[in-house]
C-alpha cells in the first residue's frame, strides 16, 4: 500500500506536496491515538487483575 | 420537585438562554463576521481611505492582463466591478470566470491594490468528463458569486 | 439507556462489540483508502488535490459528531448522574480532539494549493479552531481538580456551553460570505457531489465512525478498570 503511494507521490507534484502529507497526518494521528489507547487498556487490565478477588460487584 | 427534574430544567433553561445570547451576539456582529464584500457593496458604501479589506466576486472574462509577475484584472458580481492590481503568485484555480477573494486596499484612483489573492471553489465536485458533458448539453449553470 | 448505565453490563456488551468494530474499521478504511487514492476520478476544477477531501471532510464530521455525543453524555451525567456518561465523556474527548486536529491540518494542506493560503480567518475555520480549543479545555478541566468528580462536573458544563458552537460551524458557510464553499452533501436538493466521489467519502466516514467506536471502547474499559483499582486503593488506604 505504501510503496505505490511513493511512486504516485513522485509522479504528480500535488500528491507529494499536499495529498500525501494529508493522508500521512491522518495515519500518524489516528495510529498514535489507537496505540496509546491499547496500551492504556493493557495497563489497566494488569492492575485490575493484581487486585484481590472481590466479594460482590458494584 | 424531584432533584432530577430540577437539574433537567436547569440545564434546558441554561442552554436556551445561552443559545439566545449567542444568536443575539452573532446577529450584532453580522457585518464584521463577513469575510469579504461584493463590488456592489463597495460602490454603495465606500470604505475608509487606506482601510484594509477583502473583496470577492468573479474574475471578469477577458479582463486579465499579465505583465511579468504583475497582473491586472477586474473583479465583478455581474452588477458592478472593481479593477484590481496584484504582484505575485496566483493560486492554481485562478482563471477567468472563477470566484476569487482579494485582500488589500482601495486606492484613491478607484483601483484595488491586492496584497493577496485567494481562489474560491464551488460546492460541486465531479470528474472532468462529466463537467465537459454538462457544458456541451447546456445543463451547466455557472456559479454566480454569492453576495 | 439506564440498562447500559451499569459499568459491568456495559463491559460485557463492549467486549462483544469490540471485534466487530475492529473488523469494520479495517474493512471500511481499507476500501475507503483504495477508492480515495486510486479508484476515484480527479475533480474538474481541483484535479488530484480533491483527494484531500476524503480525509478532511470525514474528520470534520467526526469532530462535530463526537462533540455532540460528549455534550449529550455530559447532559445525562449532570441530570441523571449516570456513572457511565462521565466515563464516556472522558474517553471520547481525546478522540474528538484528534479528529478536529486532523480536520484543521488537512484543511490547511487543501487550502494552500486551492485557495492560495494555509489559513484564513473566515467564519468556518475560526469556529472549528474554537471547537479544538473546547476539546483541549474539556480535557484540561477533567484533570484540573484533585477530586475527579469536581473536574467531571466542570468539564460537563463546559461541554454543554460549547454546544452552541456546533450549529455555528455547520451553518457558517451559509450565514456569512466565507472562503469555504457551501455545503455539498447535507443540503436541500441532494448532494452536489458526483457519485464516484461520494463513494470514497462515505466509505471513509464509515471507517472513521468504526474507528471511533473501537477506540472509545478501549478507553472506556481502561477507565472503568482504573476506577476499580483507584477505589480499591482508597479503601485500603483508609
Amino acid at each position: 500500500m505504501i510503496a505505490p503511494l511513493f511512486v504516485f507521490a513522485a509522479a504528480t507534484p500535488t500528491y507529494g506536496a499536499y495529498v500525501y502529507p494529508a493522508y500521512l497526518a491522518a495515519i500518524v494521528v489516528l495510529g498514535a491515538l489507537l496505540i496509546a489507547s491499547v496500551r492504556r487498556r493493557a495497563r489497566a487490565r494488569r492492575e485490575a487483575q493484581a487486585l484481590p478477588p472481590r466479594g460482590d460487584s458494584a | 420537585m424531584k432533584p432530577k427534574r430540577r437539574r433537567l430544567l436547569f440545564v434546558l433553561i441554561g442552554l436556551a438562554l445561552l443559545g439566545g445570547a449567542v444568536a443575539l451576539a452573532l446577529s450584532a456582529l453580522r457585518d464584521t463576521m463577513v469575510f469579504f464584500y461584493a463590488p456592489t457593496e463597495l460602490a454603495e458604501k465606500p470604505p475608509r481611505a487606506g482601510a484594509s479589506l477583502r473583496v470577492g466576486g468573479l474574475v471578469e472574462e477577458g479582463s486579465v492582463v499579465r505583465d511579468g509577475t504583475q497582473v491586472t484584472f477586474r473583479i465583478t458580481d455581474l452588477t458592478s466591478s472593481v479593477p484590481v492590481t496584484y504582484t505575485g503568485v496566483l493560486p492554481d484555480l485562478f482563471r477567468e470566470g472563477q470566484g476569487i477573494v482579494v485582500e488589500g486596499k482601495l486606492q484613491p484612483d478607484g483601483t484595488f491594490a491586492a496584497t493577496r489573492v485567494l481562489a474560491k471553489h464551488d460546492e460541486k465536485y465531479m470528474p472532468p468528463e462529466v463537467a465537459e458533458a454538462l457544458k456541451k448539453s447546456g445543463q451547466w449553470r455557472p456559479d454566480v458569486a454569492k453576495t | 439507556m439506564h440498562r447500559f448505565a451499569n459499568p459491568n453490563r456495559f463491559l460485557r456488551l463492549a467486549r462483544a462489540v469490540f471485534p466487530w468494530a475492529v473488523g469494520a474499521t479495517v474493512a471500511f478504511l481499507g476500501a475507503g483508502l483504495y477508492y480515495a487514492l486510486f479508484a476515484s476520478p480527479p475533480d474538474y476544477q481541483q484535479g488530484e488535490t480533491v483527494r484531500i477531501m476524503y480525509v478532511h471532510v470525514p474528520s470534520a464530521w467526526m469532530a462535530m459528531f463526537v462533540y455532540a455525543a460528549i455534550a449529550a453524555a455530559s447532559a445525562s451525567a449532570l441530570i441523571w448522574k449516570h456513572p457511565l456518561a462521565d466515563i464516556f465523556a472522558r474517553a471520547a474527548s481525546p478522540i474528538g480532539a484528534a479528529f478536529t486536529f486532523l480536520a484543521l491540518v488537512t484543511g490547511s494542506l487543501w487550502g494552500k494549493p486551492m485557495w492560495g493560503a494555509w489559513w484564513v480567518w473566515d467564519a468556518r475555520l475560526t469556529s472549528v479552531l474554537i471547537l479544538f480549543f473546547l476539546y483541549l479545555g474539556h480535557m484540561a478541566l477533567l484533570n484540573a481538580f484533585d477530586d475527579p468528580a469536581r473536574g467531571q462536573r466542570a468539564a460537563a458544563i463546559l461541554a454543554l456551553v460549547g454546544v452552541v458552537n456546533l450549529p455555528i460551524i455547520k451553518f457558517s458557510v451559509d450565514w456569512w460570505n466565507t472562503l469555504h464553499q457551501p455545503a455539498s452533501v447535507v443540503r436541500m436538493g441532494g448532494p452536489s457531489i458526483h457519485p464516484d466521489m461520494l463513494t470514497p467519502l462515505l466509505l471513509m466516514a464509515a471507517g472513521f465512525t468504526a474507528y471511533f467506536v473501537m477506540t472509545v471502547i478501549l478507553r472506556i474499559e481502561a477507565e472503568i478498570l482504573a476506577r476499580r483499582v483507584r477505589a480499591h486503593r482508597l479503601m485500603q488506604g483508609s
